[in-house]
């Protein structure tokens, strides 16, 4: 898929209603249940789980922008529960995240190993837009960075949860922790999603099953190129 | 810092197992040790319904509700699915009308009650209500904590590998940073031992008052016993009262162990007196059925009441006997033996 760059400030990128994002064509990807049964770090999950009881959204619709100084992701899938608070101790919230190989060729499904690290990006309902920085190499070594350079904004809306989620294209306090863009490059980037409603956490969600690549495109804004 | 994987295996290895004793025949119901364990450390928000320390009356439902058919544990082996309570089965803290009796001046006409949403639920809600028809009514007290199993279901089902076991001690401690608050461990515990923090969305436990334990002052809840109750030592310390108890005098026994996660607090089963036949005769049965204990404690608990009865027997005759007086526990300090 192609990030193109665009005239307009951070405020306007990341507002889920704005029209920056009108004309940017969405790319529709297919998701599919996290292989739960072969998770090295739980054998609990996988004697109880069964892995068709969950991944229950099946797809997601993502865009991409850039303004030279950060990066913005469009996520939009169809959720009829909307799962913003954890209520009870049996009740779980709904979550979007974002894989981003760091080094060589990490596979999705792995989450990284430790000759090739991932960088995660974890958006839950209940962070208050304020998601977090995580680093992976390999299933169950998850790892939250002690700070966060991301930002969000999200709304659910009849029956669909929008969240932009982004950050500056480079940030030098983390170069071991996250991934850093440069306009001209290709990277890789894959989604999950968690449902609250099926209790999906930890492992249990659906996933991309594979990286797709995200074009950064450098040089003159969209608008500009096209007129 | 890369975060290290480590085998579930090596996250349940200790060189030594601190181990606990309760003798339910001394036990008073008196919370002491629940008040005691809340005080020091689940006084925070988002705690209130945690009680890593809890007495209830036995028979019962338990806490939080129905907690012994929420499943959980391992079945030959094997992982077993759990259900996670909720908040409705731990209830939810009463707010009563102090303003309304105290500074209304209804006092004299108007008595102090919940206000809101009546609460059906709560730590100790069944208290003295136990089972059985008069005469032979029956019940005891059952104190519970974590029982820092050498098998535990809450370090096997954590996939972010939050949980261990401290190698020097086999103390089970869940790690707040690596927590997510996923509950899989509050669904994997049988004895639903591991609890939610709602402010902190993480989940907490009992940790056998390490802090204590370090400076060599014994755990919270056993030193605030004012019945004596509660033993501290090394389970394999020969010299310790609770190897004396579970493997030499083989009185004390783990709560439900066919759950098969090892539990390293040990009950002294409770005896009771004889049960009254109809026309008032003494039975020759105890008034607390052995098949009610043989469910909580497994079938070994018939002879651990035999050697009671046995050594009590001996004493009785002028005899004397090791298992009664470290039962009876003159000495305080003799009940806590915290080095090797």
């Amino acid at each position: 898929m192609k990030c193109d760059k665009v005239n307009h400030t951070k405020e306007e990128i990341l507002d889920p209603g704005s029209p920056v994002w009108d004309g940017v064509k969405a790319e529709k990807i297919a998701l599919d249940s996290t292989p739960i049964n072969t998770i090295p770090t739980s054998k609990y999950i996988v004697e109880t789980i069964k892995r068709e009881k969950i991944g229950k959204v099946k797809s997601i619709e993502v865009k991409s922008l850039h303004n030279g100084k950060e990066i913005f992701f469009w996520c939009r899938w169809k959720d009829d529960t909307e799962n913003r608070e954890i209520t009870d101790v049996n009740t779980f919230v709904d979550g979007l995240g974002m894989m981003f190989p760091m080094k060589g060729d990490a596979k999705i499904e792995e989450m990284g190993s430790k000759k090739e690290p991932v960088n995660l990006w974890y958006w839950r309902a209940d962070f208050d837009d304020k998601p977090h920085n995580l680093t992976a190499q390999g299933i169950g070594s998850t790892q939250a960075s002690e700070k966060s350079f991301l930002f969000s904004k999200s709304k659910w809306e009849n029956g669909y949860w929008t969240v932009i989620m982004g950050r500056p294209l480079t940030v030098k306090a983390q170069l071991k922790e996250a991934v850093q863009f440069k306009p001209g490059q290709t990277f890789k980037a894959g989604w999950a999603v968690m449902e609250g409603s099926n209790n999906e956490r930890g492992g249990a969600m659906s996933f991309s099953v594979y990286f797709r690549n995200l074009d950064l495109v450098d040089g003159a804004p969209a608008k500009a190129r096209k007129g | 810092m890369a975060y290290e994987v480590l085998k579930k295996a090596d996250l349940m290895k200790s060189k030594r197992q601190l181990a606990m004793v309760i003798d339910l025949n001394k036990c008073i119901g008196c919370h002491t040790c629940t008040i005691g364990c809340k005080r020091l450390w689940t006084e925070d928000e988002g705690m209130a319904h945690m009680y890593w320390n809890d007495v209830v009356t036995v028979p019962g439902r338990g806490y939080p509700r129905d907690w012994q058919k929420l499943g959980g544990g391992y079945k030959d082996q094997m992982p077993q699915k759990g259900t996670l309570p909720t908040k409705a089965d731990y209830g939810e803290a009463w707010e009563f009308n102090y303003e309304e009796v105290f500074f209304q001046g209804k006092g004299l006409d108007t008595h102090l009650k919940p206000t809101g949403t009546a609460t059906d639920w709560g730590p100790n809600w069944e208290e003295d209500q136990g089972a059985g028809e008069y005469p032979n009514s029956y019940y005891f007290y059952l104190p519970r904590i974590c029982n820092h199993c050498s098998k535990p279901a809450c370090v096997e089902a954590c996939p972010r590998n939050a949980l261990y076991k401290r190698p020097e001690d086999g103390i089970v401690l869940q790690d707040q940073e690596r927590c997510q608050g996923y509950r899989y461990c509050n669904e994997a515990c049988p004895y639903k031992k591991t609890y939610f923090n709602f402010k902190k969305a993480k989940s907490q436990k009992c940790i056998f008052c390490y802090p204590r334990l370090e400076k060599k002052v014994a755990n919270a809840c056993a030193r605030m016993c004012p019945g004596r109750v509660r033993w501290v030592s090394y389970k394999e310390d020969k010299s310790g009262p609770v190897y004396k108890l579970t493997e030499k005098w083989k009185v004390a026994l783990p709560l439900h162990p066919e759950f098969e996660t090892e539990p390293n607090v040990f009950y002294v089963p409770p005896l009771s007196p004889p049960q009254y036949g109809p026309d008032g005769s003494l039975l020759d049965e105890p008034r607390i059925p052995i098949e009610y204990l043989k469910s909580l404690f497994g079938p070994a608990v018939e002879e651990a009441l035999n050697t009671l009865k046995e050594e009590m027997g001996k004493r009785r005759n002028g005899g004397s006997s090791e298992l009664l007086d470290i039962l009876i526990a003159r000495r305080f300090n003799d009940m806590f033996k915290l080095e090797v």
